[in-house]
């Protein structure tokens, strides 16, 4: 189940940290936004084209299937951000505070160090493509689009192991993050 | 391999993404059959390869943009001039409404926050009793969850590889049934409101659909578009992406353009946290189709049950369970792959097991300990969650009692075949 917290307004760093944090989710809602526009309006004229004069451009479907990719790995990224993933949310809600700090920090760590393989393998999967010169969209190199693949596991990782961080540097009691949706 | 295995459900009970769990599954289990591991990557990267789910981001981002707008209020009042006037008038207009929109917001939990705003005050003020009141809208929160074009239907038809305009046929009736159900229900309990509210007036009737004039086209554009033949499903759901962004941003102006980043943002997380699943399941689910997983699933099955009745309540109970722990969508996609050809073994059509599935894990949203209305309505109401449960358990019995009906009752799901 969702944790709907608004748990991105808990972090409250300050110095680079806090500026990079800032940075991250700018890009991240200016990426969501242009990508999502991008799709309705290539969908719909798509629609459009085919119904008037049956036609359309023929690197559209391709774009909007690889825009889906974009979309959710973004939406991922947001999720770590916001501790958001789902997740099975049955002992949290039962367990005593000074346990299940102890048992976050487990699930959290786990979450960093499985997103640190699949970005690995995901980096050589892109190499891969790199290697063989595959295209999308009939000119443009497909790895370009790919790399989101690493790049998405690598920034999931990151922000659960920012969360793991925290669930030892706060105390229990105020760490109201996780609390009722 | 039991270890690992234990390992797995411990990091999965205390709370670690169920990506992660699958990603960890599909790994260890690539790695036994010596298959290099950016095959799993591979396998996720299927995402880009699947078109039909172009239509989640579309269908999800229309529905956090109506649940943003003014479109609650409005579609409320349009119902209330519509079936106000029925005995036990208010509670049905809350059923109709919420089920309306939950079919658009694919029953993530936005109906309660947006609906249960307008209604609870709504039913708290003509006088209907409290607790009443929050089982109402707790149960009615995930009621569209069945009609056209609801996310989970979508995702289904997706995993089970099942046209999705038949899957949402199938789910018309059943759907139905739940809603006429509760609203008996409703009219049972709370007949002594007889009068609660207005008389049936054609003038109001006219002046709530001008009101709604804009909003009251969408469901024609997405069922029409797709059943004429002239839309695919991912295609109305740009239409409809559009349609919202256009009436509700740019004519009526009620989200402004600076709350846009916000909305998308919200939207995206979701259906971020069900791609990336789906995306990892397509590498676990192979894995457990090369360790033939649903063939061993099946003789063991077969040793147990021997019916297609029995089988269907074991089912039953089973999805139960599971939606008491588990969300649907990602039940959607661990446990459709593994429960369909055992299913069709015992000769249940996949779409019937489809509307099975969602109706049965419809039922988790209100089951204690973690069903997630339960939650919402508590945060939402500042109710004590304890409350809740015994307000949601008249509403969750008569769901499960009609749940059973769309089990045993295949002709429910399957008359247009």
């Amino acid at each position: 189940m969702t944790d709907s917290s608004k748990a991105a307004k808990s972090t409250n760093t300050s110095g680079w940290l806090g500026r990079l944090d800032r940075i991250g989710l700018l890009a991240e809602n200016t990426l969501l936004i242009i990508i999502l526009a991008s799709m309705l309006g290539i969908a719909v004229w798509q629609i459009f084209a085919r119904n008037v004069y049956s036609g359309g451009f023929f690197w559209a479907d391709e774009y909007l299937r690889l825009a889906v990719l974009w979309v959710a790995f973004i939406g991922s990224i947001a999720a770590a951000r916001d501790h958001r993933h789902l997740r099975i949310d049955l002992l949290s809600r039962l367990l005593p505070a000074s346990l299940t700090r102890w048992t976050d920090f487990i699930a959290d760590l786990a979450t960093v160090i499985i997103c640190m393989v699949l970005a690995w393998y995901s980096l050589e999967f892109v190499r891969e493509t790199f290697e063989y010169e595959d295209l999308a969209m009939g000119y443009l190199p497909l790895w370009w689009f790919q790399s989101i693949l690493p790049v998405g596991f690598l920034l999931i990782g990151f922000r659960y192991a920012v969360w793991a961080m925290k669930r030892l540097t706060t105390s229990p009691v105020s760490d109201l993050t996780e609390s009722a949706p | 391999m039991i270890t690992s295995a234990l390992v797995l459900l411990f990091l999965a009970l205390i709370g670690a993404p169920l990506f992660v769990i699958i990603a960890a599954s599909a790994l260890w289990g690539f790695h036994k059959l010596d298959i290099s591991l950016t095959s799993v990557i591979l396998e996720t990267f299927s995402i880009a390869e699947t078109p039909i789910l172009l239509a989640i981001p579309l269908f999800t981002l229309a529905g956090y943009l109506l649940s943003e707008s003014g479109a609650p209020g409005r579609l409320v009042r349009f119902t209330q001039a519509l079936l106000g006037w029925v005995p036990g008038g208010l509670p049905i207009v809350a059923l109709a409404s919420c089920a309306f929109f939950t079919a658009f917001t694919g029953a993530s939990g936005v109906t309660i926050i947006a609906l249960g705003a307008i209604l609870y005050p709504a039913l708290q003020q003509s006088g209907h009793d409290d607790r009443f009141n929050l089982g109402l809208i707790t149960a009615g929160g995930s009621l569209g969850l069945l009609f056209a074009p609801s996310l989970p239907i979508i995702l289904y038809g997706v995993v089970a590889k099942q046209p999705i305009d038949q899957l949402f046929i199938a789910g018309a009736l059943p759907g139905l049934l739940m809603l006429l159900v509760l609203s008996g229900y409703c009219m049972w309990t709370q007949r002594e409101h007889r009068s609660s509210l207005s008389e049936f007036s054609w003038r109001n009737v006219r002046a709530s659909i001008f009101e709604s004039a804009l909003e009251l086209p969408l469901p024609f554009i997405v069922l029409g578009g797709i059943y004429s033949g002239i839309l695919a499903v991912s295609e109305a759901a740009a239409i409809t992406a559009l349609y919202v962004f256009i009436v509700e941003v740019v004519i009526r102006r009620e989200i402004k353009w600076k709350q846009l980043p916000t909305i998308a943002r919200e939207s995206m997380t979701l259906v971020g946290g069900i791609l990336i699943i789906l995306g990892l399941s397509f590498a676990s689910t192979n894995y457990m189709i090369d360790a033939e997983v649903p063939q061993k699933l099946f003789n063991y099955t077969q040793t147990l049950i021997a019916d297609r009745w029995s089988f269907l309540f074991f089912l039953f109970l089973f999805l139960l369970a599971l939606g008491a722990i588990l969300d649907i969508f990602s039940a959607i996609v661990l446990i459709v792959p593994l429960i369909l050809p055992l299913a069709a073994s015992y000769g249940i059509d996949p779409l019937h097991l489809g509307i099975i599935f969602l109706a049965t894990m419809q039922l988790g949203y209100l089951t204690p300990p973690v069903g997630l209305n339960l939650f919402i309505a508590s945060y939402r109401f500042n109710t004590p969650i304890l409350k809740v449960y015994s307000a949601a358990l008249p509403f969750l019995l008569m769901l499960a009692a009609t749940v059973l009906v769309i089990v045993f009752v295949p002709q429910l799901s399957l008359w247009f075949k």
